[in-house]
Order: C-alpha cells, then structure tokens, then sequence
C-alpha cells in the first residue's frame, strides 16, 4: 500500500519536474552571476640594504623595476636600521632595484599570499 | 549605473595641519609673465590653466610634444620601455615644469618614501593616493614635504609641509588601483601656485584620449629623486578608469601628472601611479574624479 501512494507521489510530480529542473539551472545561473566583492590581496616587499660588512645603509632609495604584476611607482628611502617595505602588491615576481652612491643593485623577490623579505648588499667599492 | 564601491566618495578624514610649516616665495607672477587665473575659470569639463610658453618649450608649440630634447645615454630598466626616452628638465623655473613638485613623504611609521605632485591651485597639490596614505605604513601620511620645480639641490620656490590630506574610500578603504589618486593641501602660509601657476585638468572621451600625445614629468629615484625628467607618448590602451602608456617612468614618479597640451594650455587627463612591464599607467581624470579635484581645488584657493 506504501509502495502505491510512493508511485502515485512520483507520477503526480511528473509534470512539475520539468520546472523543477528550470528553476535548478536559474539558481546555479544566478549563483554563478552574482556580482562577488572580492577585495585583492594585497602584499609588502620588506627589506633590508647593507654594505658587505653587514652593516646598514640609511638613504638609500628603493623601488621596483620589473613585475608580473604591476606595482605603485613610489620610491621606499631606507630608515636608520637599512629597512623599507614596498606595500600594495598583489601576487607575482618582482625585481628590486637600490640605488646608493650612483651605485645600483638589484634582487629578485616572489609573493605568494604572504609578505615576504629581501636583502641587498652593496659592495664595497 | 550603480556602481557602490566605485562611488567616489570623498573621503572626508583629514589629519589637521598641525604640524604644518612653509615659507611663501613674495612674487604672485612669474618672471615669464604667467598670469593668474581668476576663481571662476571652472568650465564644465576642463579646466584650462593655459600660460604663456616659456624659450625652453616655444619648439613644443608645433610638436605633440611638451618639452626640448637632448640626447644621452641610459641603461635600460623595465619600466623604462625599451630604450630610456627620458629627457631632464633643466632649469625647471619655465611653466609647466615648475608647477611639478618633488614629494617628500613621512609615514605615520616612520618611514620615508619619494613621490611627485602638480598643483592646481594655490595650495593644492594632486598625487597618487599611495603617496598619502599608505595600507602597509599606518594609513594616512605623518607629513609631506612638497618642493616645486626641485632641480639637485635647488628649491626656487621653497617648500612647504602639510599633514591634511585627502583622497577616497576606494582607495583608503578597498585598496582599489582605479581610485588611487589624493590631494594635498598646503598651509595658508605657504601659496606656491600664486607664483608658480598650476595646471588644468580634464575629463575626455577615449577617442579623444587615444588621438593625442600624453605628456609625463616627475623625480625619479634612480635618478636620485631630485631632478625632473620628462618623456612624452601616444596612450596605449584607454579604460575605464586608466591610461596605459609607454612612457618611461620610475619609482618616485608616482603622482606625476600625465597631461595633453591643446592650443598652447595643459590640460592633466591622468595621474601617475603604476609600473607594469606590459605598460605603466595613471589614474584616468573622468567626471566623478573631476569633481573630486575640484573640491579638493577649493580647498586650497
């Protein structure tokens, strides 16, 4: 008697599954539509610039000259402790460059959901 | 079209200027006659700061271009495209290279940074939004030096500190590159564009955009951050809210107005803010970002 009213339930659904299944695929659709605020991620190149002997360089400016993504074109000038932090960057590799004393070198640098540091030394010249 | 994080709200936080010092250059005209403009030049798309044009740039007037030309010699970086274009400005007391300024920025941290500014009028100075507030240095700026037509260690219009600032929620709150762009405000003490004069600035459609050539000048750190250099080029690519261009550029430059001369005046249609292999860009000027630097015009008169 059960198994009787299961199939009488079935088959008058029957005509309802075609809109069923409509009304499905629009909410997915819509899901996938939605306008998402989702905000970028932003990252900090931080570092440190130093002479061989490992001891700091203040006033040393420090930018960016080369991205797989792009990066705001202010120059970082290095405090007392030799340290800057370059912010507002989103996922990628990057070239630092610092320039001290007409001199100028450069490291590779690589975020990836986190800050991440580096370090230039000058030499001694 | 609703547009809710791009609605340019002014950004009404301002940190006072209490620590604000400057000295004010006497002259209220500059030694190649530039006239003041009087407060109701507003217009209703652009603002046209025309001056007369000085020995150093007459050639200019019959090129698409806004400077002289030398040739030297450069290494190549990345962000300078190709071959290095830039020309040095020197001197930088002719219009509109001294209505450029040199920035010197202090973080709420500590820390310090390089950046370029234009003025627009007597006391306001438009940059980059990342110049005046700082996500990974405690937000807003402690102070920023501005230093007009800064040429090595010369400063022929002085300088003068501020810590007001202002700029707007998509850049402040949602780290949004499409609205990174700020403004300065001098303290009344200190009027460099009563002397220098300042620029104009506009909101054009994209055909308009790509048709001209765009001018860009500011100090780049590798060139030691306190020499001006130039470099002019056709657009790139035109969006919505940005300029892509191949105007070589640097670190420092960040701010630096991106402009089109049109009958003898200099209209600013960008603000300088990206590095990118594959082009640098600017904050494009449309009419909701004209609006902004109006206000903000204002508030320096």
């Amino acid at each position: 008697m059960e198994k009787f009213r299961f199939i009488n339930l079935i088959a008058r659904l029957r005509p309802l599954s075609g809109a069923v299944a409509i009304l499905c695929f629009l909410m997915v659709s819509c899901a996938q539509n939605t306008p998402k605020t989702v905000q970028q991620k932003f990252f900090s190149i931080q570092g440190i610039v130093t002479n061989q002997q490992g001891k700091p360089i203040a006033g040393v400016a420090v930018a960016i000259v080369e991205g797989t993504a792009s990066w705001p074109e202010i120059a970082a000038v290095t405090n007392e402790k030799g340290e800057f932090s370059l912010g507002n960057l989103a996922n990628g590799s990057y070239t630092v460059q610092a320039m001290f004393a007409g001199n100028t070198e450069r490291v590779p640098a690589l975020l990836k959901d986190a800050n991440t540091s580096v370090r230039l030394i000058f030499k001694d010249q | 079209m609703m547009d809710n994080q791009h609605e340019e709200v002014f950004n009404d936080f301002t940190l006072e200027s209490s620590g604000t010092s400057g000295t004010s250059s006497p002259a209220s005209h500059s030694e190649d006659g530039f006239e003041l403009l009087p407060a109701a030049f507003l217009r209703s798309t652009s603002i046209d700061a025309s001056a007369a044009a000085t020995s150093n740039e007459s050639a200019a007037e019959s090129l698409p271009v806004d400077a002289y030309f030398a040739s030297y010699d450069e290494p190549e970086l990345e962000n300078v495209i190709g071959v290095d274009n830039r020309v040095r400005i020197n001197p930088t007391t002719g219009y509109p290279w001294r209505a450029i300024c040199a920035l010197r920025i202090r973080t709420s941290t500590g820390n310090n940074y390089i950046g370029t500014g234009w003025l627009i009028s007597p006391r306001t100075v438009i940059t980059a939004g990342h110049c005046v507030y700082m996500h990974n240095e405690g937000g807003w700026a402690q102070s920023i030096e501005v230093i007009p037509a800064l040429n090595d260690s010369t400063q022929p219009y002085s300088s003068g500190s501020s810590s007001r600032f202002r700029s707007t929620a998509g850049w402040t709150r949602d780290k949004n590159r499409d609205f990174d762009y700020g403004a300065i405000i001098l303290p009344t003490a200190y009027r460099p564009g009563d002397t220098v004069g300042f620029f104009g600035y506009t909101a054009r459609t994209d055909a308009d955009l790509l048709s001209k050539t765009l001018n860009l000048s500011g100090y780049p750190a590798d060139k030691g951050g306190n020499t001006q250099w130039f470099h002019a080029r056709a657009p790139k690519a035109v969006a919505g809210r940005t300029i892509t261009y191949d105007i070589d550029t640097f670190g420092g430059q960040s701010g630096a107005p991106v402009w089109i001369l049109e009958n003898g005046s200099r209209y600013c249609v960008g603000i300088h803010t990206n590095g990118h292999n594959a082009g640098n860009s600017a904050t494009r000027v449309i009419t909701e970002v004209f609006n902004n630097l109006t206000t903000w015009r204002n508030l320096g008169l």
